[in-house]
């Protein structure tokens, strides 16, 4: 349990040696788990690529800082919702598979990639000074409050915080329409 | 609670159940309000999506590392196998491989695909049980309890689980007659066929399984690779 952990604690400081370790670790056994599907091992690679990234993620924004499983459960968990999401996009799944109900703890913005506003803000946002880039980063993807940004990036108090947001919003906002009016 | 507040809220998964409701009536009575919860929430996917992007091209480079490595060492895996293989066959010196013996090297019991096993929420406790069994090994219990369910229940699905936890229990003419006694629907005749070939080699019925294997094999259907190899082992 400790050392689950620890492990969860290096990657929430998206330590690289850790995650390199972890994809080599499970990688063999992962191939051959997701073999008895009937994939294609460059579907399984994928999929074990999302899978680590679900990982990863998940550990950063704290839902793995109660976790009574082990890495492997979990990550193999993660990587079988997966893998049968793949399956029943290709309908090789009986109906009768409620993967719904599986704890997918993911949601994949995959179909969002061809929307022109998503695409927009993608261009947009590394235009962004580096400080709101850290802030919007924390709040939204890291899914931070902004209790823990206020101390995480010193700020004085929460109302600090709270106008240095929407301050960075305007701002990716102003940027947005400066490429559109282009 | 103003309402960049009650946004706020709502991304820190915090709404109480009454602002919650006071946050579904904005979204569709305020049309700026909706204009700005909607376009952090793009923020947010666009964020995630670089975010995992990144990460994607980092496991990607470890991966192209481990397709560069059998190349390095190619000569030595070369040479390992070559050893053993002189090996093997002085051990193994006109041994065939007895029909048991393939059929044990290429049965493998199909996952289930069916009835993923979930925290609540299965309103089929006998499905559920049955599947747990299957999937946890407990093949003899899985047999019983699928044949149970088959009583009531005539979907493809549950003769299928059945025969395979009759193979896997060793009950090789049980799945036998599981496998001819039904027309089977689209999504399993192909399997079907390749686990009966396999059940054939227990039975002794080798020219039998041959003849599914050729076909399977003309078919390209599922597992017509694996055909392809057991059927020049047979040979």
């Amino acid at each position: 349990m400790k050392k689950t952990k620890r492990t969860v604690d290096l990657l929430k400081k998206e330590d690289e040696k850790t995650i390199r370790d972890l994809y080599n670790k499970y990688r063999h056994g992962f191939l051959l788990f997701s073999n008895r599907y009937g994939l294609e091992q460059d579907q399984s690679l994928d999929i074990y690529q999302d899978a680590i990234i679900a990982l990863c993620e998940n550990a950063q924004k704290g839902h793995l800082d109660e976790m009574t499983s082990s890495i492997k459960t979990y990550l193999f968990s993660i990587g079988k919702y997966m893998i049968f999401a793949k399956m029943r996009e290709k309908k090789r799944i009986n109906e009768f598979a409620n993967i719904e109900e599986v704890e997918g703890d993911w949601i994949d913005y995959s179909d969002e990639r061809e929307s022109e506003d998503i695409q927009i803000l993608r261009k947009s946002l590394p235009k962004l000074g580096e400080k709101c880039q850290e802030i919007l980063n924390l709040f939204y993807f890291k899914e931070y409050n902004l209790d823990e940004i206020t101390k995480l990036m010193k700020y004085d108090n929460k109302n600090v915080a709270k106008s240095q947001k929407s301050r960075c919003i305007k701002q990716l906002k102003d940027i947005i329409s400066s490429i559109q009016n282009e | 609670m103003n309402k960049e507040s009650l946004i706020i809220s709502y991304f820190e998964n915090n709404l109480t159940a009454e602002e919650e409701l006071f946050f579904d009536q904005l979204m569709k009575s305020d049309a700026s309000f909706a204009e700005a919860v909607r376009f952090q929430e793009k923020t947010k996917i666009a964020l995630t999506l670089e975010a995992r992007d990144k990460l994607k091209s980092k496991l990607q480079s470890y991966e192209a590392k481990h397709k560069q490595r059998p190349q390095i060492k190619k000569w030595l895996y070369v040479a390992a196998s070559i050893i053993i293989l002189i090996g093997i066959s002085m051990f193994v010196f006109n041994k065939q491989p007895t029909h048991s013996e393939l059929y044990a090297s290429y049965f493998e019991p199909y996952p289930n695909t069916v009835a993923p096993i979930v925290r609540g929420g299965e309103n089929n406790l006998d499905k559920q049980e049955a599947f747990v069994a299957y999937e946890n090994g407990s093949y003899e219990q899985a047999h019983v309890l699928f044949e149970n369910l088959a009583k009531d229940n005539g979907e493809d699905y549950v003769f299928f689980y059945q025969a395979m936890s009759a193979m896997a229990d060793e009950k090789y003419s049980e799945a036998q007659d599981i496998f001819t006694s039904r027309t089977w629907s689209e999504e399993y005749v192909d399997k079907v066929q390749w686990y009966r070939a396999l059940n054939l080699l227990h039975l002794s019925k080798i020219d039998e399984s041959k003849s599914i294997l050729e076909k399977i094999i003309q078919s390209q259907s599922y597992n017509h690779k694996r055909a392809a190899q057991l059927l020049k082992e047979l040979s």
